[in-house]
C-alpha cells in the first residue's frame, strides 16, 4: 500500500435524498477543516424533502473541494464520486474528470432500481465507466454486518451505511475520524443502539479501507499554509448571523429579527434564535411582510431591525422597504437568492435578485446594497450593511445566494475589538424644537430618536414629509427636495467606501491587462479560479469584485475606462452589466450563466480567453 | 418536536411596565399642531377627543406612548396626538406595533386601524396579533365602508350595499369583528360606539389595563359615504333595544328599562345553542345569563357576539316564530344585478341561470345555523337609512334582500352605557400576554 501525496482534491457524496449525504459531506468537511485544509463545499439537494426513492429529482450531493493551498470553489469535476444508488450515479457521472474514483454501493444496483433511471444494463457491467476507476462495494451488506450486534431492524441498520462510506472516504485521504464520532455520540445520545450502530459503521468504513487491497493507493494532502489565526468551518447562513450579532455588539444595539420561513434563508432565523444572551428577539412572523413591519417598528423603537428572507419574500416586503425609505429608518434586509421567478428553484442558487433589490418598489425608493463574495465573507458583509444602514439611517438589502448560504469554507475568526464600532447617535432633546426630518451635513442622514426620549415626540410615515418639521407635505417643491434628498444620501455612502481593489499581477491598472473580469457576490470564488487558469495559461487579466451594488464606489468608473474590455460574469441575464453600462457608458459584456449552480471555473476561463483573444486579435 | 414550559412572567395590567407621568396630564398636552382633517362630522373627531381626554388619565409619561396606524381614514390618527407616532403602510400596523411592543416593554402601544384595514387588507396580521397577544391595543374604527377611497364596501358592509363598486349591491358576506377576534383567540375584545364618550373612555380604560393584546371595535359613523349607519343605536326611540349592555356581574338585559334598572328584555342560553332572548316578565331576573367577562371559556361571549348578525332575535317570543324555522337562519341568497328583485319574485318564471344555480349550491353548503347573515343591527340601520332614503327619494337602491329578513326593532347587541359598563372582554386571567418572553428566543 502506498500513499500518494495531492495538491488537490473534489470528492463527490451522492445518493438519494433520505440517505444522510448531506450529513456525510458535512462530517467530511468538518474533518478536513480540522486537520488543516483549505477547502470550499457545495451542496446540491432537491427542494423536496423526501423525493421519490431512487429516482434521478431525488438525488442529493455534497461536494467538498480541500487542498494544501487557498482555493476559491467547491470544484468543476470530483476526482471522487460516491454512489449509493444507480439514479444517483447516473446523475453525476457526468461530472467526472476522466480516471476518476468511483465507488457505488453494489447493493442497490438491483434490476428493478436500474429500471427506475432507465439503465438497460448495469453500467457495473457493461463497460461504459471503462474511464473510472470504480470500486462497487456492498457498502449496505457490509454496514448491516458491521452492527448487527446493535439490535436494529434492518432498515435502521442499513441506514447507517452513510457512515460506513464516511469512514472508507476518511481512510482513503487520511482524514482522522475522532470528530465524527464524538459528533455522532452526541447527537445520538438519547439513541444508545443508533449512536453505536453509526460509531461502529464510521470505524468498520475505515478499517474496511485499511485492511482491503481494493484500494492500492491512499492519499495525502497537506494542510495549507494560512495566515496564522483561529479558524473555523463555516457557512454563509452562520457567518451572516454571527456578523447581524457583531454589529449588534458593535453598535450596542439589541438586534430585532422579524422573519418567516423561506428556502435558503431559514437557517439565519435558525441561529439568532439561539443567541438571547446577545440582546437577540427573534419573532417567526406570520407572513414576510409582518417579518418587516415587526423589524420596521423595532428600529423606530431603537434596535437594530433585520429581516431574512428570499426573493419571493422581497417581492412581498416591496411596500415595507418603501416605508422604511420614507420614514428612514435603519433595516436590514437580507436577500439569499434562489433561483426564479416565482418559487422557481428554491433550493438552487442565482443572483437574478439584483434589478429587484435596486428597483423593485414603487417611485424613487433608493436602497444601499451590499453582497458578500465567500461563505465566511457573509460575516463581514452584514457588519457592513449595519454601519450603512445605522449610520445614514436606511433600510439597505444584503444580497446573498443559495450557494454561498449553505456552502462553507474555513473562517478566520476575527478579533471583536478590530471590528467597526458603529454609533447609533440616538438624538437628544435640547430644548429646541425637535426637527425629525434635519440632516446631518456630512451623511444627510435624519436624527433617530426613539421612543421614551421626552421631548422629541414626533410622527413618521409613508406620506410625503416636509424637509425639516417632517409633518406631511404635498408641496411640489418640496417633494422634489425630498426625493433627491434622499437619493443624495444614498450616493454620500460611497464617500465613506474604501478604494476599490484591482487584482492584475500583469501590473498597475492601465498598463498590463487589457481585459478587467468584474463580478459581485458569490461569483468571486469561480471568477478568481477562472483567473487564475488563465493566467497560467499566459495570459494578463485584471479581476476586481464589487461588495457594494449601490451606491458604486467613487473610482470604479475611471477603473472601467481603464481596460479595453470589461466582462461581467453573472449568474443572471446580465443584471450588473446593465446597470454598470448604464451608469458609465461602459460596454461591459456579460457571461451569464442561470443553471442553479455556480460557474465552473473551467467553462468560465475558456469563456474569458475567448474576450482576451479577441481584444488581443480582433476579428 | 416537543413543547417546554415557557416561564412567562406575569404581570398584572397592561400598562405596569411603562413609566408613569411625573405629573397632572391635560388633553391639551396630547393634542400636536396639525390640524384635524377629518371630514365635518366625522366620527373620528369624538374618538380622538376622548382618547386626547382619556390619555392624561392613564398617567404615563407621553414619551413612552406610541400609536401606530394604518392607512385609511382613521388612521391619521396618530399626527394628532403628540405622542410618538407612526403612520405606516395599509393593513400592517399590528406587524409594526408588535415589533414596538416586543422590542420595548416600557412603552404602550397602540394601533389605530379601520374595518378595510384590520380586515381586509390586513386581515391576516389582525388575527395574528389576537393569538400572539402581545401587550398592546388596537382600536378598530368599524364605519363599515370605504371612506379613504371613496365609498366602496367594506368587509363589514352588509350584503347588498349599494356602493361605487357594487352598484347591484354587494356579494360579500360580512365579518362580525368581535365574534371574528373572539374566534383568533383574543384574550380581551369589546365593542363601542363614537358617540357614546363616557363608555367608549371605559372601554380603553379597560382595555389600556388588559394585559396582552385588546381589540376594541368602535362604531364610528362616516357622515360621507354611510352615513346614519348605526343611527338605530343612537336613536333614542330605538337605542334601548338596539343595545345590549354587558357589564361584569350581572344580569344581561335590554329593552325597556324599569324602575330597577333592568330592561324588560333578557338573555338566557338558548335550547339548541347559543343564547335566546326572553322576556323577563315571564322568566325572572335570576334566569337570566349573567355576564362573565373574565370567564376562561369564550363560547358564551362568542355566541353574545352572534346576536348582532343571527337573526336570533327573530325567535324571540313576540315573533312566536314556529318551531323548526331553523331555514329562516340561513344565509339569504346574496343578489346580484340579474335576479330579479325580491319582491317582484312571486314564481319562478325562468329557470335560472346556470352560474346562479351555482351560487345558490354554494349558499347551501355555506348555509348553516352558526353562519347566518342578516343583523337585527344590520336590519336596523337599514331601516333607518331606509327612511332617510325615502326622504331622499333614493328608495330604489335600498337592498332589497334585507326585506324580508328584518327584525321587528327589537335588539341587537352592543356592550355599552352603565357607569361602571364593562364590554365583552374575556379571560383576563387565561391567557398571559406574550410580550418578549415567548417571542423572545432563547
Amino acid at each position: 500500500m502506498t500513499a500518494r501525496e495531492l495538491d488537490r482534491v473534489v470528492i463527490r457524496f451522492a445518493g438519494d435524498s433520505g440517505d444522510g449525504m448531506q450529513l456525510t459531506g458535512d462530517r467530511f468537511t468538518q474533518d478536513t477543516a480540522a486537520f488543516g485544509n483549505d477547502l470550499s463545499t457545495l451542496p446540491n439537494f432537491p427542494a423536496e424533502i423526501r423525493a421519490p426513492q431512487g429516482t434521478i429529482p431525488g438525488v442529493s450531493s455534497f461536494q467538498v473541494h480541500f487542498a494544501n493551498y487557498d482555493i476559491l470553489t467547491p470544484g468543476d469535476r470530483p476526482d471522487v464520486l460516491v454512489a449509493m444508488n444507480p439514479a444517483a450515479l447516473k446523475a453525476n457521472v457526468g461530472d467526472l474528470a476522466k480516471g476518476a474514483t468511483i465507488i457505488v454501493d453494489a447493493h442497490d444496483f438491483t434490476k428493478r432500481n436500474l429500471t427506475k433511471v432507465g439503465y438497460a444494463e448495469s453500467p457495473l457491467d457493461d463497460g461504459s465507466l471503462g474511464d473510472f476507476a470504480v470500486h462497487a462495494l456492498d457498502l449496505t451488506g457490509m454496514t448491516v454486518e458491521a452492527v448487527k450486534e446493535f439490535g436494529l431492524s434492518r432498515k435502521d441498520a442499513a441506514r447507517a451505511k452513510n457512515m460506513f462510506a464516511l469512514g472508507l472516504v476518511s481512510w482513503l485521504y487520511g482524514r482522522d475520524v475522532t470528530g465524527t464520532v464524538s459528533y455522532l455520540t452526541e447527537k445520538f445520545a438519547g439513541k444508545p443502539a443508533i449512536r453505536d450502530a453509526n460509531v461502529a459503521a464510521v470505524r468498520a468504513g475505515w478499517n474496511f479501507g485499511e485492511t482491503t487491497e481494493t484500494f492500492a493507493v491512499s492519499y495525502v494532502v497537506k494542510p495549507a499554509q494560512v495566515p496564522a489565526g483561529t479558524y473555523r468551518n463555516i457557512t454563509g447562513n452562520l457567518a451572516l448571523a454571527y456578523g447581524l450579532i457583531a454589529a449588534g455588539v458593535r453598535s450596542g444595539l439589541p438586534v430585532f429579527l422579524g422573519s418567516y420561513p423561506i428556502t435558503p434563508a431559514s437557517d439565519i432565523l435558525h441561529e439568532l434564535s439561539k443567541h438571547k444572551a446577545f440582546g437577540v428577539t427573534t419573532l417567526q412572523a406570520e407572513d414576510e411582510i409582518a417579518g418587516i413591519g415587526a423589524a420596521i417598528g423595532a428600529s423606530f423603537a431603537g434596535s437594530l431591525g433585520v429581516t431574512t428572507t428570499s426573493g419571493p419574500g422581497i417581492a412581498l416586503k416591496s411596500e415595507a422597504i418603501g416605508l422604511a425609505v420614507m420614514t428612514e429608518l435603519p433595516l436590514l434586509v437580507i436577500d439569499v437568492q434562489r433561483g426564479g421567478p416565482s418559487t422557481g428553484l428554491p433550493t438552487k442558487t442565482e443572483q437574478a435578485d439584483l434589478l429587484q433589490a435596486m428597483y423593485g418598489r414603487n417611485g424613487e425608493a433608493p436602497v444601499p446594497i451590499v453582497a458578500p463574495q465567500s461563505p465566511g465573507d457573509c460575516f463581514a458583509a452584514a457588519v457592513e450593511a449595519a454601519r450603512i444602514a445605522i449610520t445614514y439611517r436606511t433600510p439597505v438589502m444584503l444580497l446573498s445566494d443559495g450557494y454561498l448560504a449553505n456552502g462553507s469554507e474555513p473562517w478566520r475568526i476575527p478579533d471583536v475589538q478590530i471590528l467597526p464600532t458603529i454609533d447609533p447617535a440616538f438624538a437628544t432633546a435640547d430644548g429646541e424644537a425637535f426637527l425629525p426630518y434635519s440632516r446631518d451635513p456630512e451623511t444627510l442622514a435624519r436624527p433617530w430618536a426613539v421612543p421614551g426620549t421626552a421631548g422629541l415626540e414626533h410622527r413618521i410615515g409613508g406620506l410625503e414629509k416636509a424637509d425639516g418639521h417632517g409633518n406631511i407635505s404635498y408641496d411640489p417643491a418640496n417633494h422634489d427636495l425630498m426625493v433627491r434628498t434622499r437619493q443624495a444620501k444614498v450616493e454620500r455612502i460611497a464617500e465613506s467606501l474604501p478604494p476599490l481593489e484591482v487584482d492584475d499581477p500583469s501590473g498597475p491598472p492601465g498598463s498590463g491587462a487589457k481585459v478587467l473580469v468584474i463580478g459581485w457576490g458569490s461569483t468571486y470564488g469561480p471568477i478568481g479560479a477562472a483567473c487564475r487558469r488563465v493566467r497560467r495559461a499566459g495570459y494578463h487579466v485584471a479581476q476586481t469584485h464589487l461588495r457594494h451594488l449601490n451606491p458604486f464606489p467613487n473610482d470604479l468608473g475611471d477603473i472601467l475606462r481603464r481596460y479595453d474590455r470589461v466582462v461581467c460574469p453573472e449568474m443572471n441575464l446580465g443584471q450588473l452589466s446593465k446597470l454598470l453600462r448604464a451608469e458609465y457608458l461602459v460596454d461591459v459584456r456579460p457571461i451569464t450563466s442561470v443553471r442553479g449552480l455556480p460557474f465552473g471555473a473551467e467553462q468560465l476561463s475558456e469563456d474569458l480567453i475567448a474576450h482576451l483573444t479577441d481584444v488581443e486579435d480582433p476579428q | 418536536m416537543s413543547t417546554t414550559a415557557l416561564g412567562i412572567p406575569s404581570f398584572r395590567s397592561g400598562t405596569e411596565s411603562v413609566p408613569a407621568a411625573e405629573g397632572p396630564q391635560t388633553a391639551k398636552e396630547f393634542a400636536s399642531d396639525q390640524e384635524v382633517r377629518w371630514c365635518p362630522g366625522c366620527g373620528d373627531y369624538a374618538v380622538l377627543k376622548a382618547v386626547q381626554s382619556f390619555l392624561p388619565d392613564l398617567g404615563l409619561r407621553r414619551e413612552n406612548i406610541v400609536f401606530v396606524s394604518g392607512i385609511g381614514c382613521s388612521s391619521r390618527f396618530p399626527y394628532y396626538l403628540d405622542t410618538y407616532g407612526m403612520h405606516s403602510i395599509h393593513g400592517r400596523a399590528p406587524s409594526i406595533a408588535t415589533g414596538i411592543a416586543t422590542a420595548r416593554e416600557d412603552l404602550s402601544v397602540w394601533v389605530v386601524t379601520g374595518d378595510g384595514d384590520a380586515l381586509s387588507i390586513g386581515g391576516n396580521h389582525l388575527i395574528h396579533a389576537l393569538r400572539r397577544n402581545v401587550n398592546m391595543t388596537i382600536l378598530l374604527f368599524n364605519n363599515r365602508i370605504y371612506g379613504l377611497t371613496k365609498g366602496q364596501y367594506s368587509p363589514t358592509s352588509e350584503i347588498g350595499k349599494i356602493t361605487k363598486s357594487t352598484p347591484v349591491g354587494s356579494l360579500d358576506h360580512p365579518f362580525n369583528p368581535v365574534s371574528l377576534a373572539l374566534g383568533a383567540e383574543a384574550s380581551f375584545v369589546a365593542r363601542t360606539i363614537d358617540s357614546d364618550r363616557k363608555h367608549l373612555t371605559s372601554v380603553l380604560a379597560a382595555a389600556a389595563a388588559h394585559r396582552g393584546t385588546s381589540l376594541v371595535e368602535i362604531y364610528q359613523n362616516c357622515p360621507i359615504f354611510n352615513d346614519g349607519a348605526f343611527d338605530a343605536i343612537k336613536d333614542p326611540d330605538t337605542k334601548d333595544h338596539a343595545i345590549i349592555p354587558l357589564e361584569h356581574g350581572k344580569p344581561i338585559t335590554f329593552g325597556t328599562r324599569g324602575a330597577d334598572g333592568h330592561g324588560d328584555k333578557g338573555l338566557t342560553r338558548g335550547p339548541a345553542s347559543g343564547i335566546e332572548v326572553v322576556d323577563v316578565a315571564q322568566t325572572g331576573l335570576e334566569a337570566l345569563l349573567v355576564h362573565d367577562a373574565h370567564h376562561p371559556d369564550p363560547s358564551t361571549a362568542f355566541a353574545i357576539s352572534r346576536l348582532t348578525d343571527s337573526g336570533y332575535l327573530n325567535r324571540s317570543p313576540h315573533r312566536h316564530l314556529p318551531p323548526g324555522r331553523a331555514a329562516h337562519l340561513r344565509r339569504p341568497r346574496p343578489p346580484t344585478g340579474h335576479r330579479r328583485p325580491r319582491h317582484r319574485r312571486g314564481q319562478r318564471h325562468r329557470p335560472a341561470h346556470p352560474a346562479h344555480q351555482r351560487r345558490r349550491h354554494l349558499d347551501r353548503r355555506l348555509s348553516t345555523s352558526t353562519r347566518p347573515a342578516r343583523t337585527p343591527l344590520h336590519d336596523l340601520c337599514d331601516r333607518a337609512a331606509l327612511r332617510r332614503r325615502q326622504g331622499q327619494g333614493l328608495r330604489r337602491r335600498v337592498p332589497l334582500s334585507t326585506a324580508s329578513t328584518r327584525a321587528s326593532g327589537c335588539c341587537t347587541s352592543t356592550p355599552t352605557s352603565a357607569s361602571t359598563a364593562a364590554p365583552v372582554s374575556r379571560s383576563v386571567l387565561r391567557r398571559r400576554s406574550s410580550t418578549r418572553t415567548t417571542s423572545r428566543m432563547s
